[in-house]
């Protein structure tokens, strides 16, 4: 009896512990930092190098962290283990996990194992147990692309105007009295009603990897840079609010990132039967090319690179040392990857690029020529004459 | 095109050449000079806004900041009304060429002969100095009939490729593609070529420094013309009906100004 | 006089063109991008071993693939770092695993001469106080909070004439030329240098437990740091965290290569 009114005590202690600090923390910008994570992890300079020479950065912005999607979420919820300190038994973060939140559509528990799942069918993913990739760790994570989105400011963000934002906002209060969780849930699902990234920030994330030439010729692929001499390149580099990234064909309207398929798979949206639909980009906020013809659209977009240079060369690769190897790999690759017809555009193109600069060459070349000729002539001339 | 009759029955008058310098010869007519300014200014706003596409990234950034967007929508229309201009004005000149007596001697006198092949060779040993004198010229030399053609044929090319982007749509891949290496090629040869075939005859050229008024008044006077055109000098000395029109100052009381501003161009036909 | 202005008014006039000239050239003839390298990559790949050319090219201040966002405080620049960092780095503990981040999260607003050249029991001489990052001078103005303050806690010295001076273990002008003079050393002599630069370094550095106790090396409460922000630094909370390191980590001599300890 003695004991069980010890323990009523304890109990209630422990309830008015966790009930002050649950009220304590029932203000916007401070996570309910239960576990005293951040006791250690608010400090900027939390870090070390790990074995590979990466940096680790252990530091996590508070208000940061209570204005993200995730903010609600405690440290646990993501990194389990932890238990001990130092750190020993912590485990790497599983985004396919369930976290004890519960999913208002479903009323399950959440989890991104969606798109997880589609993400390991993509042309990202790791294949199939039978034919796994090769060179595994180059494939993106999760953590690649995605940083922890954070809300937008209500200024700036969808419509652009914080009266806006304010106005939208008045009207659900009237019944979500809560202004927290008001705002919170105004702010989740307005982030999603424009892209977060810009256009170059896109770019830049696809390219960081698809511009790597070692790492594209190790898949057999080709390292991007052409996109960089088309027109889509040209209006993105001026911030054109219209103009096409990397998303806007490859993920058009009605396609998820998570869900990239190779060219040949026929629900790719660059997938020939499916090209006139993502040209003209019916349905979405884009406007691309309305009209856009099958014989527009069927054309390869990207400028002809390195594969289509290898086929066009005359000369055979020999399949001796490991260099030629490589090569050859590509070479197959490509040679299944690109029809004839293209690279017989790819050789007339290549005709006229080289027609011109030889034409160039020979008009600028004659032409310093005979002015200058006619400089020093007519120089003379006058000289004599004075 | 020279009328023998004329030229045999018009004796050319002597004593009106007294004051050689109040004499000057049309090289340019209104119409002409009105196409070459129309011409000008949409090819500066071509080469600009379509130039403005290649330049790198850092650059455009560094340059219009967060306005690049508005900057690029200017770009795309004034490169479009500028290119729909020229290919008007390139039209004008075609039924000029052909329906305007003034067209018609243009044509005449630009159409290419055997006597400009000799005239170049002719020429370059004078630069080289195996020859004296430069050959004697008429209306046109050959430098002003290349520039004309290679004009021609690249307002020809470069109209073509440009309303096949303009329209793309419309088109295949390949098309397009070849359209844009030759809209980007052509556009580098031409702007080259205009730097340093033309704007080295009327900036650069010894005395010419710094500009040869020409364009704006479309006359030179007798010393010049004498010196660069000497054939079509004496042609015109020869003719009374070529002496109507292209000299100036000698019948009409009217003396080209010193300096030249752009509202005089009306002025001075 | 007249020429030579003629000619300055035709190169001023020419120079645009010739620029715009060359540049058209470029566009025609050497595109930014050339196949050819790309071609080359294939054909030789680079070397697998080829980590520092990869380190080399790693400018980021946030490595890709950091999933928290993280503000300007992690790149944010030191303008007067301690000289220590030219060589030991922004994470210079790593030896330890057990506390190697802990000790880094602390070199954010501790230089690293508090803790490495340790000051002998009764000498009055050397102080302790904050140091703008900016300015580089002794202050007392610091503003911040948990790690982010505007300023940095250096050892400071009083000199004959009573002035205060920041203390430092590591001469930096011979720092700086030992750095300079490296390439030069034979493994040798770069040993019998460090050995003669660390000479002032303690090998036994200040410890958590030194400074989180009552009345620790560090006096909190004359650096600035108010009442609650004491109690808290001395608390049982952070306290205890540092009872159970000790027990997995006792200081060791610093290694400068020369003497190697048995392992």
């Amino acid at each position: 009896m003695r004991l069980n009114l010890i323990n009523f005590i304890i109990f209630l202690a422990l309830l008015f512990v966790i009930l002050h600090f649950g009220l304590a923390s029932a203000q916007t910008d401070v996570i309910p930092d239960t576990e005293n994570c951040l006791l250690c992890h608010r400090y900027p300079s939390m870090g070390r190098y790990d074995k590979s020479g990466q940096k680790r950065i252990f530091y996590v912005n508070e208000k940061q962290f209570a204005n993200s999607v995730h903010g609600k979420l405690r440290c646990k919820a993501c990194h389990v283990g932890l238990d001990e300190i130092p750190h020993t038994d912590v485990k790497k973060v599983d985004c396919s996990s369930k976290c004890h939140i519960k999913e208002p559509s479903t009323d399950k528990e959440f989890s991104h194992i969606n798109m997880v799942e589609k993400y390991r069918a993509s042309v990202h993913g790791e294949g199939s147990a039978k034919k796994p990739k090769p060179f595994a760790e180059d494939l993106p994570t999760c953590k690649y692309c995605h940083n922890n989105p954070m809300y937008n400011p209500f200024r700036g963000m969808w419509g652009k105007s914080e009266a806006l934002s304010n106005e939208t906002l008045a009207r659900c209060i009237g019944c979500h009295t809560k202004k927290d969780w008001a705002e919170k849930f105004y702010s989740h699902f307005t982030q999603r009603m424009r892209n977060r990234r810009s256009q170059t920030e896109i770019i830049a994330l696809c390219t960081s990897c698809h511009e790597d030439r070692e790492k594209m010729a190790r898949h057999g692929l080709e390292s991007i840079e052409t996109y960089k001499d088309t027109f889509h390149w040209s209006q993105v580099k001026y911030g054109v609010e219209n103009a096409p990234d990397c998303l806007s064909c490859h993920v058009p309207v009605g396609y998820t990132t998570h869900d990239i398929r190779p060219r040949t798979d026929p629900v790719s949206p660059i997938n020939i039967a499916n090209r006139v639909n993502t040209c003209s980009n019916q349905g979405g906020l884009q406007t691309c090319h309305p009209g856009a013809t099958a014989r527009f659209a069927t054309g390869r977009v990207h400028a002809y690179g390195m594969k289509a240079q290898i086929i066009a060369a005359t000369g055979e690769v020999d399949g001796v040392d490991a260099e030629a190897q490589g090569l050859a790999l590509v070479r197959q690759r490509a040679e299944s990857d690109i029809p004839a017809e293209d690279i017989y555009h790819y050789k007339v193109l290549k005709l006229i690029k080289l027609f011109y600069q030889v034409l160039i060459a020979g008009t600028i070349g004659f032409m310093c020529l005979h002015q200058s000729l006619d400089y020093f002539r007519t120089k003379r001339k006058h000289k004599k004459s004075h | 095109m020279l009328d023998k009759g004329a030229t045999l029955g018009g004796e050319p008058k002597r004593g009106s050449i007294v004051k050689t310098d109040k004499r000057y010869f049309v090289r340019l007519n209104y119409a002409e000079r009105a196409q070459h300014f129309i011409f000008l200014g949409c090819f500066v706003v071509l080469v600009i806004t379509g130039f403005m596409l290649k330049l790198p990234e850092d650059i455009v950034v560094k340059t219009f900041g967060g306005a690049r967007d508005t900057v690029f929508f200017y770009r795309s229309l004034l490169h479009r009304i500028a290119g729909t201009m020229m290919i008007a004005v390139s039209v004008f000149h075609v039924f000029y060429l052909v329906f305007r007596p003034a067209g018609r001697r243009w044509l005449m006198d630009m159409l290419p002969r055997p006597r400009d092949l000799r005239d170049m060779v002719f020429n370059m040993l004078y630069y080289i100095g195996v020859k004296d004198e430069p050959p004697a010229y008429d209306r046109f030399n050959y430098k002003q009939k290349l520039e004309y053609y290679a004009l021609i044929s690249g307002t020809t090319l470069m109209s073509i490729t440009g309303l096949l982007l303009w329209t793309e749509y419309r088109w295949s891949k390949f098309v397009l593609d070849i359209g844009i290496l030759v809209h980007g090629m052509e556009a580098i040869l031409a702007c080259l070529a205009i730097m340093i075939w033309h704007l080295y005859e009327i900036h650069l050229r010894p005395h010419k420094f710094p500009i040869d008024n020409m364009w704006i008044t479309g006359l030179i006077d007798e010393e010049e013309m004498k010196a660069e055109y000497p054939l079509h000098y004496h042609k015109i000395m020869e003719d009374p009906k070529l002496r109507k029109i292209y000299i100036r100052g000698e019948d009409q009381d009217l003396t080209p100004p010193r300096t030249v501003s752009i509202a005089d161009l009306a002025r001075i036909h | 006089m007249k020429r030579l202005l003629v000619f300055l008014l035709k190169a001023v006039y020419l120079l645009p063109f010739f620029l715009f000239g060359a540049w058209l050239l470029q566009t025609a003839y050497f595109p930014q991008f050339e196949l050819k390298e790309s071609l080359a990559v294939v054909k030789s790949p680079a070397k697998e071993d080829d980590v520092f050319g990869k380190i080399l090219n790693r400018q980021e201040a946030v490595p890709r693939g950091h999933f928290h966002i993280v503000d300007e405080y992690i790149a944010q620049p030191e303008p007067n770092p301690p000289i220590c960092l030219t060589c030991h780095g922004t994470y210079p503990h790593s030896k330890n695993e057990k506390v190697r981040s802990l000790l880094n999260f602390h070199n954010g607003f501790i230089a690293c001469a508090v803790c490495h050249a340790r000051r002998e029991r009764g000498d009055e001489n050397i102080d302790f106080a904050w140091v703008d990052r900016n300015t580089g001078s002794i202050t007392t103005q610091v503003v911040g909070e948990y790690g982010k303050y505007s300023a940095k806690i250096f050892p400071i010295v009083r000199d004959a004439g009573g002035q205060k001076k920041i203390f430092r273990p590591v001469d930096e002008e011979a720092a700086r030329q030992f750095l300079k003079l490296k390439a030069q050393f034979t493994p040798d002599q770069i040993a019998q240098a460090k050995v003669k630069l660390h000479d002032h370094i303690t090998t036994h550095p200040v410890f958590c437990s030194d400074c989180h106790q009552k009345d620790g090396y560090l006096n909190f409460a004359k650096l600035g740091f108010p009442r609650q922000r004491i109690d808290h630094l001395n608390s049982t909370e952070v306290v205890g965290l540092v009872a159970k390191y000790k027990t997995f980590y006792i200081p060791s001599q610093i290694d400068f290569g020369v003497e190697k300890p048995l392992q």
